[in-house]
């Protein structure tokens, strides 16, 4: 089971949001979708279920193209920032009704969830807090058994002990039944260790999309005296730097070669060689 | 008919549902009420009054159905887009609940007005008619079958109407939103009765008037020729809300 | 036993996931740590891949990955259907392996350390010394 997606572009008039992207989703692994703000996240995950269409490209579930077709569509949930239950509809009812489409949703899970999560399902839709409207639509998508689970921005709003509490659900979830989850944030330390893969998208490309740990061989820090850190670098690839008073910190690109005297080297975590990356 | 479809329609026919039903306990009430009305004035009046009164309940349900076709749109279309489904299977159900509502209210309204006729003309030369009778005249066991299937028909058609409308404005920009919004019900309403006024002696809109009177069949008294106006009112309608709709898209 | 599954909060074990060191080789090095403790005895089940998981949220496959790297080196070993054991010779494994790692982790930096604070050989011996005293009478051992 694999999500393709090949040369996927998306123009609104003249703002390019996507430029030819090439990924393949595959069942089995937890996504970590980076990108800044205007990346072509969201963009990328409304073409990937329907709700937007792509200018070109194709995006395909099993070699079936995914637009307009039911069979497809269904396999897949999204969670998006924005709500698409009508407003006056109780929890309770949106749930009632994922059983209804969904073959695999898993009531008594739900109620679980529910229950943990301290959601008021007798609530309505558009009286949930920011933080209780993100739960409720986590529980579905935790609950529905869909194959693909597309979040974006699934812990908007979330406390530290929500977040938490859904980590450990989504890890228990995908351990139950392992599908294929994308999850796209901005709180890249947090998701870091859940993600087997990293998918980083910068001006509507894929940036670099590869296992976490690998993307992390790939830059290191080296720090020490100012001069003996520019000697070192030189001919290096290095995306960015930080000096205070004479000691000097900088972010190199590529394998780690072996120490200097007096110099020090660590590894680059997601967050901070995401930020060097995606730098202007 | 695929499970899809079936979902869809079961989804958008049971959004209605509650409406529908709310809209049946005021009709009731307000019927109730002026048969109560009638009923009084006419027992109390010292001196021997005729009350005449006369009323239809499937205008009522004509105008309701509009405004029903044009509030179901957008929040039944980001909740179907949500849960998988394609926007074929939201139009076909779409177009199966709006059956399914128009006939179950062709009935009711047709049992409604049997029952209300029944009382008020019980309690006082109070009849409620429909108004197909109105238009086209009363008659025999077949003419009132045809009466059914034209209410049906004319349900069905502001329903598509009133849902293809909504998916304009819905397509439609901001700008858009406002001319249209305005500059139609102005152009057509006011600017151009004035313009034809002017300059053909109102010519252009009795040829209108005279196009409806005959393409209902007003003037001849033949419900068939409106039963085939709201069929091709209700495909060619269908068929403008799928061009809209097969290239619409999500907003918040 | 088989069944009585084993709470993963039962292994006190620090994951940093700032840290260089990849995260499951955090794991099997805060399992070899939980059994050179005794935390868990050879031949007790530890728990379940999705256990590790939940508990310190991290990617199921990053948690097998760590536990394999011990069912590699013959620690920890696999029963079909009931799931991970602590092997009988465990402790001697663990010891003769950290025993050769003894020297690259901990003497090399004190070395190092030594030289940058311009400690002699002579005072790192007798620190080490002082340490071996206070354990002895902080444990009485």
């Amino acid at each position: 089971m694999a999500i393709e997606i090949k040369g996927l572009t998306k123009h609104y008039g003249n703002v390019q949001a996507l430029r030819g992207i090439d990924l393949t989703l595959e069942a089995g692994k937890i996504y970590g979708l980076l990108g800044r703000n205007g990346a072509g996240k969201t963009t990328m995950l409304n073409i990937l279920t329907g709700r937007q269409f792509a200018t070109a490209g194709s995006v395909t579930l099993d070699g079936a193209p995914i637009a307009e077709n039911d069979e497809s569509l269904r396999q897949i949930y999204m969670l998006s920032e924005a709500t698409y239950y009508p407003e006056s509809m109780k929890v309770r009812e949106a749930f009632k009704w994922s059983a209804e489409f969904y073959p695999n949703f898993d009531d008594p899970y739900a109620d679980e969830l529910a229950g943990r999560f301290g959601l008021n399902v007798n609530s309505k839709v558009n009286a949930l807090s920011t933080g209780y409207n993100t739960i409720f639509k986590l529980i579905i998508a935790l609950a529905c058994g869909a194959r693909v689970l597309l979040l974006d921005e699934p812990v908007l709003g979330l406390d530290a002990n929500h977040r938490d509490l859904f980590y450990k659900s989504l890890i228990e979830c995908y351990a139950k039944t392992p599908c294929c989850v994308v999850i796209s944030t901005h709180l890249v330390d947090e998701v870091s260790p859940l993600v087997e893969d990293v998918v980083i998208i910068h001006q509507g490309t894929i940036l670099k999309s590869l296992p976490r740990e690998e993307l992390l061989t790939q830059g290191y820090t080296v720090t020490g005296a100012a001069a003996k850190v520019d000697a070192y670098i030189t001919g290096k690839n290095v995306i960015g730097t930080d000096a205070i008073g004479g000691l000097k910190t900088a972010c190199i690109l590529g394998e780690r070669g072996e120490g200097a005297e007096g110099l020090e080297f660590n590894g680059l975590d997601l967050q901070r060689l995401f930020i060097q990356l995606t730098n202007d | 008919m695929t499970a899809n479809i079936k979902k869809s329609t079961g989804y958008q026919f049971s959004d209605i549902k509650k409406s529908v039903l709310i809209y049946y306990i005021v009709i009731i009430a307000v019927q109730v009420l002026s048969l109560v009305i009638t009923h009084t004035i006419k027992s109390n009046s010292p001196v021997i009054l005729t009350v005449y009164g006369s009323s239809t309940v499937d205008m009522a349900t004509t105008i309701f159905l509009f405004v029903v076709g044009l509030c179901t749109f957008k929040e039944n279309f980001g909740m179907l887009l949500q849960n998988g489904f394609s926007r074929r299977s939201i139009l076909v159900g779409r177009v199966l609940s709006f059956g399914a509502i128009a006939g179950l209210m062709t009935i009711i309204d047709l049992l409604l007005t049997l029952l209300f006729n029944m009382i008020g003309n019980a309690v006082g030369n109070f009849s409620v008619t429909t108004t197909f009778e109105v238009i086209y005249g009363s008659g025999g066991f077949g003419w009132q079958l045809l009466g059914v299937l034209c209410t049906f028909l004319l349900y069905l058609a502001v329903l598509l109407v009133g849902y293809c409308i909504s998916l304009m404005f819905y397509r439609l920009g901001k700008l858009g939103k406002v001319l249209v919004g305005a500059g139609v019900p102005a152009l057509v309403g006011i600017v151009g009765p004035i313009l034809d006024l002017i300059f053909t002696g109102g010519k252009n809109y009795s040829a209108i008037d005279n196009f409806f009177t005959v393409i209902f069949g007003y003037d001849q008294h033949q419900p068939w020729y409106a039963v085939a106006t709201l069929t091709v009112i209700s495909l060619l309608v269908s068929l403008c809300t799928w061009l809209m709709l097969r290239r619409a898209t999500v907003r918040k | 036993m088989a069944g009585s599954e084993v709470p993963a909060e039962r292994i006190i074990m620090q994951l940093d996931f700032s840290s260089d060191k990849p995260i499951f080789l955090q794991i099997a090095e805060g399992l070899e740590d939980a059994i050179l403790s005794g935390a868990f005895a050879e031949g007790e089940q530890i728990p379940s891949i999705t256990e590790f998981a939940v508990t310190y949220t991290i990617n199921p496959a990053t948690a097998l990955k760590g536990i394999n790297l011990l069912v590699d080196q013959g620690i920890l070993f696999k029963k079909r259907g009931i799931g991970m054991f602590v092997s009988e010779n465990a402790l001697d494994m663990l010891r003769v392996k950290r025993r050769q790692s003894f020297y690259e982790t901990y003497i090399t930096s004190l070395v190092e350390e030594a030289r940058r604070l311009a400690l002699t050989k002579e005072d790192v011996e007798a620190l080490i010394g002082q340490g071996f005293e206070e354990r002895r009478s902080n444990h009485g051992n």
